[in-house]
């Protein structure tokens, strides 16, 4: 009791530096409670933007192998007896034409629906008008409405073909209400009118109770967003329960189950990256215990060996430490619990303001037992070292100053002028070379272990050699701190020279400040890196993956005169046909080697024109050429990849082998990068690459011209998607067709990174900011100290401003060699990730760096230091001299 | 008048009133004392007598409660803040009873400190301290840290660093306190050298009777008094 009661008085005694250290300990508490409710935040939310436009449907059913039309009445009846089946709903899907009152005209789809449903089926909302309030009355989609230009109130005339007249025939409908369209669909399913289900039965003249496809809605129960495995097994029990019912003309589609499936895996991902970072505040805030118990020992080292030679045993003392370190954790605990609800809302806002999906805050019970847990954890482990070192604490050599330095021998005394610790120099160097050398067998791992396991191993293995880095920079900081000094000794005389011996003085301290710091420092560039340059490779990527500003893809035959009337369009620079792949097999001539190829047509004339030149990469000749040449009957050009691998060059000829059919192609280039196709320069890629032949090659070698894609280049200054919808309006009235732009799709992939960039480097943060807390720490104990030292030097005449600044520099200096050795470790990490990529990459990655974060990242950690290090020691240069030098005497 | 030009240290009326609560403690009262260039002064007297607060008031740590004190005829009571550190820096050289020396720096730079802070250029610098460390005898040492260096040794290069600007004072605060006694006479001795070459005014404080008998003067203070002069 009696050392509990000395514990606390400790504890209160530096306040300040406990408030601090208590800090540090509510940081890693509130992170963690704050990362594991995001992530079961985003579980719900996940599940709930992803399933969304299922209107809440868990499975639907079709006629096997088609949409075709069945009657539904009794399989609705034999569905809706099974178990946890809690409401069936025919819909009717059928295409037509739509015409409004000022001559607009769309393709759309009609949705028969049972008018008792209301939308919330399609996952929309009615924002204009209401639901089916006549037979004849229709809901739009809003899009769609503004397509069409009509409101509510106005005509619409359906062009649908009957079965029952077998012609086409015009039925007008009323616009009744305009519905917010759902996020989620398909682009096609997203133009949409939506009838009764009777009515449009009739209108098309098939039987009633007839419609393509049902939905199915399980009871919510059995949905447990934390038991997402029990959930689809359930699920998967009650579809072969439907199935086992309606028999195998039918399909039942689990398609809630299958999402779920994907979003487990994802979120488990998101969860190991999340708690791996957050580990790294954990471990800052241990080192922040331990080094502010240490300090504290370091203080009392007098008291100590008094209470020893009073009878305390090396256990009590022991304890008595512990405690202490024991007391700051729970009370660290005990607010981080309370900040966790916080910092989740804070953590959760790039989400939020990303818009991509709603999340809605939710709490659980063993939230608050992992922060507990953790909370103790962190204390108890930043207490034992120090709890030790006490304990070994002997009464004589606490108690007399000049015994202490008579044990200190001639050898530690060489040792001690020694700036550079060899041992820890050896050690990081070898930790870093064994880890990165490790790094090479990542493969191997990623062949038999599981995406998570590969992830924790990247992330050990990145933090091992990242490790070695920064034990490597500890070894090597006396010469950072001299040559730094040094430097600023130019402008600051006196203050440079004594604040950096001070940082040499307190080594164990200052190492301890700056490995904390610039392992934070260079976690959260390095992630930072990784996510920008990922970000920027995704783009380059995707550039040359879709290959122009706009892709059409056709989802019923379409003829190539199409191509003609998108190239009159406004804005449009040129078209380009691609066919469908024809997957074969080439070879060389002897058929020594054989691989599968998928050979694509390709409008010679105008691809060029139509696709992204930069990524346009053939060998020997000029592209211009190389095409020219394309379109003399029989040519083809294949990736470099696959000429090294079957050993052919220009001019040589490949097998093809076509159903039986064999075919010999002439090589006339070869390219390593090619837009929107899969070329390769690597012979290990070879299998599986594309090749390009002239659209007349193809037609000889496969007999048919189905256009796969066109690409369509728009004009310099004018919207891409401006001429998508054009497209939409014209050809998409004619034929099925999704047309994707590009900028549609680097913009959300830029949110979704950005939104990736924003949490990953809030919660690194975390650690940083606990650093920072220990380099305060340091910055106060080290003025604290050496308030007779400043005294001394004031009676010399150095004046307050040059105190300040010799408290103010050491505080920088620290800062800017942790800020260095953080940053030359991100980019050594870095430069090490983009090279191995580039080694296997067609692509290379580019080093871009995200400079807000550097920049960020240092007035963080310098401004901190140099504001907190002037409050300090000014507050230390308004104390009298004499008070100054008194304190030295009682030290 | 030429008598008047050497008097480096003169205080008038000089009285320190500390206030610890609702008692009030006489540390110096009344205190009239004038000292000559070159003159070494022993202040002795038990402890609490106010020894070491007339040597702070002398060297312009501590402001008086009422009274002056000239330093070269300046009265120093008025200066504030930046002129007293600009004095101290030229005229006066401090010499505690222990913790003297920037752990930090070795004895060369302890030395080198005050020059760097006056501005001297580093030729100029090299030369004295050089000649200071060589003149307290540590020559051979010049490069060791306080804690490579004897008590003794620490205090000699205290004593060279308070005389590193060519100050006209030097203070000492029980310089030899913290030393065996042959150590203390020696820095005595080393003390009267200088103030007899260098023609620099030395104030002494001790309680050591022994170490006093050295000075040219010693001022007897009890209870804030000087009760006699020898």
């Amino acid at each position: 009791m009696g050392l509990l009661k000395i514990a606390i008085r400790n504890v209160k005694r530096r306040k300040i530096r406990s408030a601090i250290a208590v800090l540090g300990v509510v940081l890693a508490v509130s992170l963690i409670i704050a990362v594991n409710v995001v992530v079961d935040s985003l579980t719900v939310g996940l599940v709930e933007a992803y399933t969304g436009y299922l209107g809440g449907y868990d499975a639907f059913i079709t006629r096997r192998g088609d949409f075709g039309v069945f009657n539904s009445s009794v399989l609705i009846e034999n569905i809706s007896r099974i178990e946890d089946v809690n409401l069936t709903v025919p819909i009717f899907l059928y295409r037509c034409v739509a015409y409004s009152i000022y001559g607009k005209k769309v393709g759309v789809a009609v949705l028969g629906l049972n008018h008792t449903c209301g939308v919330s089926v399609l996952g929309a909302e009615i924002i204009e008008g209401s639901f089916l309030s006549s037979s004849n009355a229709c809901i739009l989609p809003k899009d769609l409405a503004a397509d069409l230009r009509v409101s509510v109130g106005d005509s619409l005339l359906l062009e649908v073909f009957s079965f029952k007249s077998m012609r086409y025939e015009n039925v007008t409908v009323t616009v009744a209400g305009i519905i917010s369209t759902p996020e989620g669909m398909p682009i096609t399913l997203r133009r949409f009118v939506l009838l009764d289900v009777s009515f449009l039965q009739n209108m098309t003249g098939v039987l009633w109770g007839d419609a393509n496809i049902i939905l199915v809605r399980f009871d919510q129960s059995i949905i447990d967003y934390d038991n997402i495995d029990a959930t689809v097994a359930h699920m998967v029990d009650i579809g072969c329960k439907i199935q086992d019912t309606i028999g195998f003309n039918f399909s039942v589609h689990l398609i809630k189950a299958s999402l779920l499936e994907n979003i487990k895996d994802a979120i488990a991902m998101q969860r190991a990256i999340f708690l791996t970072f957050t580990m790294i505040s954990v471990i800052m805030a241990i080192i922040l215990v331990m080094s502010t118990m240490l300090m504290n020992i370091t203080e009392r080292v007098r008291e100590i060996g008094i209470i020893r030679s009073l009878g305390a045993t090396k256990s009590q003392i022991f304890a008595m430490v512990l405690m202490e370190s024991l007391i700051l954790g729970v009370i660290g605990t005990m607010i981080g619990l309370a900040a966790g609800l916080m910092v989740s809302r804070v953590l959760v806002q790039p989400i939020v303001s990303n818009g991509m999906i709603t999340v809605q805050i939710t709490f659980r019970h063993y939230h608050l037992l992992y922060g507990g847990v953790l909370g103790v954890l962190i204390s108890s482990m930043g207490g034992i070292y120090p709890a030790y070192s006490a304990s070994r604490i002997t009464p004589v050599e606490a108690l007399s100053p000049s015994a202490r330095r008579a044990t200190i021998t001639e050898e530690e005394f060489k040792r001690r002028k020694k700036d550079v610790n060899i041992s820890l120099l050896l050690g990081g160097i070898s930790l870093f070379a064994l880890m990165s050398f490790l790094i090479f067998f990542i493969p191997i791992v990623t062949f038999y272990g599981t995406p998570i396991i590969f992830m924790l191993l990247i992330f050990v293995s990145l933090g091992s050699v990242l490790l070695g880095l920064t034990l490597v920079m500890v070894a090597i900081l006396p010469l950072m701190v001299t040559g730094i000094a040094k430097l600023l000794r130019k402008i600051w005389k006196v203050e440079a020279l004594i604040s950096g011996r001070n940082l040499l003085r307190y080594g164990r301290r200052t190492k301890i400040t700056f490995f904390m710091l610039s392992m934070s420092i260079a976690f959260i560039l390095l992630i930072g890196n990784i996510t920008t340059i990922s970000l920027a490779t995704s783009e380059v990527s995707m550039r040359a993956h879709i290959g122009s500003d706009i892709v059409i893809y056709p989802r019923q035959p379409v003829h190539l005169t199409v191509c003609n009337n998108i190239s009159e369009l406004e804005g449009v620079v040129s078209v380009c046909p691609i066919t469908s792949p024809l997957t074969v097999k080439a070879g060389d001539i002897v058929l020594y080697r054989q691989t599968t190829i998928n050979i694509y047509g390709v409008n010679t004339s105008t691809f060029l024109e139509s696709a992204f030149r930069e990524f346009v990469s053939i060998n020997g000749i000029s592209p211009e050429d190389a095409m020219e040449r394309l379109q003399e009957n029989g040519t083809i050009i294949i990736s470099e990849g696959l000429a090294k691998f079957l050993g052919v060059g220009v001019g040589d000829t490949i097998r093809i082998e076509i159903s039986q059919k064999t075919i010999t192609l002439k090589v006339i280039a070869t390219a390593s990068m090619m837009p929107g196709f899969s070329f390769t320069k690597f012979e290990q890629k070879a299998s599986g690459t594309d090749a390009i032949v002239s659209l007349q090659t193809f037609k000889n070698i496969s007999g048919t011209l189905t256009v796969e894609r066109i690409l369509v280049k728009v004009k310099e200054g004018v919207d891409p998607r401006s001429v998508a919808s054009s497209i939409s309006n014209t050809i998409g009235v004619y034929y099925d067709i999704e047309v994707v732009t590009l900028s549609d799709l680097m913009e959300s992939m830029r949110k979704g990174y950005e939104q990736m960039f924003a949490l990953f480097t809030s919660i690194l943060v975390f650690a940083v900011v606990i650093a920072v807390l220990g380099h305060a720490i340091s910055i106060i104990t080290s003025i604290e100290e050496r308030i007779w030292e400043i005294g001394v030097i004031r009676s010399i005449g150095m004046q307050n401003f040059q105190i300040i600044m010799s408290a103010v520099l050491e505080a920088f200096i620290l800062a800017v060699c942790s800020y260095l050795a953080g940053m030359v470790g991100s980019l050594v990490i870095t430069a090490e990730f983009v090279l191995t990529n580039n080694l296997t990459s067609d692509l290379p990655m580019p080093f871009t760096l995200p400079c807000a974060l550097y920049i960020g990242i240092f007035l963080l950690v310098s401004v901190t230091a140099v504001i907190l290090s002037a409050i300090l020691s000014r507050k230390v240069t308004k104390m009298s001299i004499i008070d100054a030098l008194r304190r030295g005497m009682r030290l | 008048m030429k008598d008047m030009e050497d008097i480096v240290i003169e205080t008038v009326n000089l009285t320190k009133i500390y206030r610890l609560g609702p008692v009030e403690v006489r540390a110096l009262y009344d205190v009239n004392l004038k000292v000559r260039r070159g003159e070494m002064v022993a202040v002795v007297g038990p402890s609490g007598s106010g020894k070491t607060t007339l040597l702070n008031m002398i060297g312009g740590l501590d402001k008086p409660t009422r009274g002056k004190v000239y330093i070269e005829g300046m009265d120093i009571t008025r200066m504030d803040d930046k002129e007293l550190a600009i004095l101290r820096r030229k005229k006066i050289g401090f010499v505690f009873q222990f913790y003297n020396l920037i752990p930090v720096l070795d004895a060369y730079e302890n030395v080198e400190l005050p020059l760097i802070i006056t501005g001297v250029p580093e030729e100029e610098r090299r030369r004295r301290v050089e000649r200071l460390l060589k003149l307290v005898g540590l020559e051979d040492r010049m490069h060791h840290r306080p804690d490579e260096l004897s008590g003794g040794e620490q205090q000699k290069v205290a004593i060279a660093r308070a005389l590193a600007n060519n100050p006209s004072i030097i203070l000492a605060d029980e310089p030899t306190g913290d030393l065996d006694t042959e150590t203390g006479m020696k820095i005595m001795n080393l003390l009267k050298e200088i103030s007899r070459e260098e023609k620099v005014t030395v104030v002494v404080v001790t309680h050591d009777p022994q170490v006093a008998a050295i000075a040219d003067r010693r001022i007897h203070l009890r209870d804030g008094r000087i009760i006699r002069e020898d």
